[in-house]
């Protein structure tokens, strides 16, 4: 019987389904996969930190499949439903393809139109800008944006053109607005930027807590693990925190809505209610816990001239150290009644969550995301789940597990592991310490005192310092940070369209970023270039290149490199 | 031509209904069911757009824990006029 190709497609569609959950479909077998023409390789999603594997499908030079990789173990043959437009968003009308620049009769022009330009053109009009900057205003006046959605090696080449090539430490991605707390608190609790648990804690765990994390939404591939297990282990428990209801309360067995900010207070209750209960486990404690306090009154990394800066009285990071006792002192005023009265949540409720923390025969893993990531006090609500988990021992262990997730898919593989932040130099190196200079400068090839011991400007000072014309040349990478960002319309938008600054905007597309740019960069994307990415588990995983990028596009990696071509060491 | 595999895990308690409204959905084919509550679904639109929406609704469908998909085939239409040869 001739079989349609409509059909032989659904067929295929249909066996790979099945075989990803594991059934047989009753009369089916696979059709031959040399029939359809079309070449498989390995890849890796693009669309959040969960890090999926996905076999990439290609025919007459264009992507035309995408199927989860049956064989990845992250996500065992499963996409979600953003895995539906890997391929798609290759192929969309508007794709850049040629640089654009502002122009007005026939020159470079802030307020011109932009108008198609040869890279050749491009490269000298912005290495002209770059050097001016630097002439008039040194080091400190260019500056780079990038992302936790560049590349490892395009994180690399970025952050080594500005710190070893500008002698600049101005680079700092996107992923300081999503990841800075998370970073902050792993720095200050254990010292690495590295989480102590990976996505098998989603089989292990008897109880899942979700503090701030959308999961059945931002991570459903996660998400579907976690239901799995939450279906099939007898007395698995899933607790769901949030200052709205989100899907994940629909799988709740604890289901939390508390007043914005009172996170803070719950976490001190849970540590309070472990101390009154007797359930400390007093040798992990003995054995690897310290105790410190830190300044409370610390402002919020406003302009130094808000009122609200001027207020404050104390400076973050200091730690200071106490005693277990002075440690109990501190958490001993949040009891199950000031602490309901406080988040809004009914007692029984909160005393289910602590009792499920503290029951010595539970494993307990802790997910979340922005929740607590882009929270006022960030480091903080990070820093109180830890002491919940380490009063308790619950750490470091299969099942026992704070887990913060991550929202892009190299923000760990990329813009931390890779350092490309104002402070940081690859590996958890900082340019503050002499004898990571040293290293990296040493790594690098580099003469003694190449790079810079002073932190550059962070993502938010860039807007400032761009509409305060103390940035003066800008690149901004892979982020579309006009959308996304925070204070645009203050900071941001006026720094751009500053007459005596100069910004090119690397993408695929004419974001609201690129359209503000006075230079575009048509950009290659995902499987048109080779490339790394790290999840947040921290499984760095490769892809070959697959296809071509349309016309004039180019890999961000190739921009930097032959931009860097254009300046000799002085 | 857009051809999309998905395993959809639905609730055990309420398999039965949420199967009923996912087979009233145009295009939408059910091929085999667990005891678990899994459902092997694929998605057969004309058009990209038209995927999408099918595949959002299932994702939001009432009694829907996760829909996961698998497989996804694109082509535009002038390549897809070679169907049945």
């Amino acid at each position: 019987m001739k079989v349609s190709r409509r059909q032989f497609i659904k067929t295929n569609a249909a066996v790979a389904a099945a075989t990803a959950a594991g059934v047989t479909l009753p009369g089916v077998k696979k059709a031959r996969a040399a029939d359809d023409g079309i070449r498989w390789d390995k890849g890796v999603c693009r669309f959040c930190g969960t890090g999926c594997g996905e076999l990439i499908g290609t025919k007459d030079g264009r992507v035309v499949a995408t199927q989860g990789d049956p064989d990845a173990p992250v996500n065992r043959g499963l996409n979600c439903i953003k895995g539906y437009f890997l391929s798609k968003i290759m192929y969309g009308k508007d794709r850049l393809t040629k640089p654009l620049l502002r122009m007005k009769d026939g020159k470079y022009d802030k307020n011109g139109a932009f108008t198609e330009v040869t890279w050749e053109v491009a490269f000298d009009v912005m290495a002209d800008k770059f050097k001016a900057a630097i002439k008039a205003n040194g080091p400190k006046s260019v500056g780079m944006f990038g992302s936790g959605q560049w590349t490892i090696w395009e994180g690399y080449a970025g952050s080594k053109l500005m710190k070893a090539g500008f002698r600049s430490n101005n680079i700092d991605p996107n992923a300081r607005h999503c990841m800075a707390s998370a970073v902050g608190a792993f720095m200050r609790g254990f010292g690495i930027d590295e989480p102590m648990g990976c996505y098998d804690d989603l089989e292990e765990a008897d109880v899942f807590v979700l503090w701030g994390a959308n999961m059945a939404e931002m991570h459903p591939i996660l998400w579907s693990r976690l239901t799995d297990t939450r279906l099939t282990k007898k007395g698995c428990q899933v607790h769901v925190l949030s200052t709205f209801e989100n899907r994940c309360f629909e799988l709740a067995d604890n289901a939390i809505v508390f007043t914005p900010q009172t996170d803070l207070a719950i976490l001190n209750y849970i540590a309070n209610y472990i101390i009154e209960t007797g359930a400390v486990n007093q040798k992990f404690v003995k054995d690897h816990v310290n105790f410190t306090k830190t300044v409370t009154d610390i402002g919020y990394g406003l302009r130094p001239e808000h009122p609200l800066e001027k207020k404050k009285t104390g400076k973050g990071g200091k730690l200071t150290k106490i005693s277990f006792d002075d440690y109990k002192k501190a958490v001993a005023k949040y009891t199950l009644d000031y602490t309901s009265k406080l988040s809004g949540v009914p007692k029984a409720r909160l005393l289910q969550l602590a009792k499920a923390y503290a029951d010595p025969k539970t494993k307990v893993a802790s997910y979340w995301t922005m929740g607590f990531n882009q929270h006022t006090r960030g480091v903080w609500v990070n820093g109180l789940l830890y002491n919940v988990h380490l009063l308790l021992g619950k750490i470091s262990e299969p099942g026992n597990s704070p887990f913060s997730l991550t929202g892009q898919p190299s923000a760990c593989g990329t813009a931390r592991e890779v350092g490309t932040f104002a402070h940081r130099l690859p590996a958890d190196l900082v340019v503050m310490k002499k004898a990571h200079r040293d290293f990296a400068e040493k790594l690098w090839k580099l003469p003694a005192v190449t790079i810079q011991p002073k932190p550059g400007y962070h993502a938010v000072l860039q807007n400032r310092m761009l509409k305060d014309s103390k940035l003066n040349a800008y690149w901004v990478m892979c982020a579309n940070n006009l959308q996304a960002g925070a204070n645009m319309n203050q900071e941001t938008y006026p720094g751009y369209r500053n007459p005596k600054n100069f910004i090119v905007v690397s993408d695929p597309y004419p974001t609201v970023t690129a359209m503000a740019a006075d230079l575009i960069l048509p950009t290659a994307m995902w499987a048109e270039k080779e490339g790394a990415y790290g999840n947040a588990e921290r499984r760095t995983q490769f892809w070959r290149q697959q296809v071509k990028p349309p016309k004039d596009a180019k890999s961000d990696l190739w921009q930097i490199l032959e931009f860097a071509k254009r300046f000799k060491a002085e | 031509m857009s051809i999309s595999s998905l395993v959809v895990h639905v609730h055990p308690d309420r398999a039965r209904s949420v199967s009923d409204r996912l087979a009233d959905l145009d295009g939408v084919e059910i091929h085999a069911a667990t005891a678990d509550g899994r459902l092997i679904v694929t998605v057969d639109q004309p058009d990209e757009p038209t995927a999408t929406e099918t595949l959002v609704a299932i994702d939001h469908m009432d009694g829907v824990m996760s829909a996961a998909l698998v497989y996804s085939y694109f082509e535009e239409d002038s390549l897809a006029r070679g169907e049945g040869r």
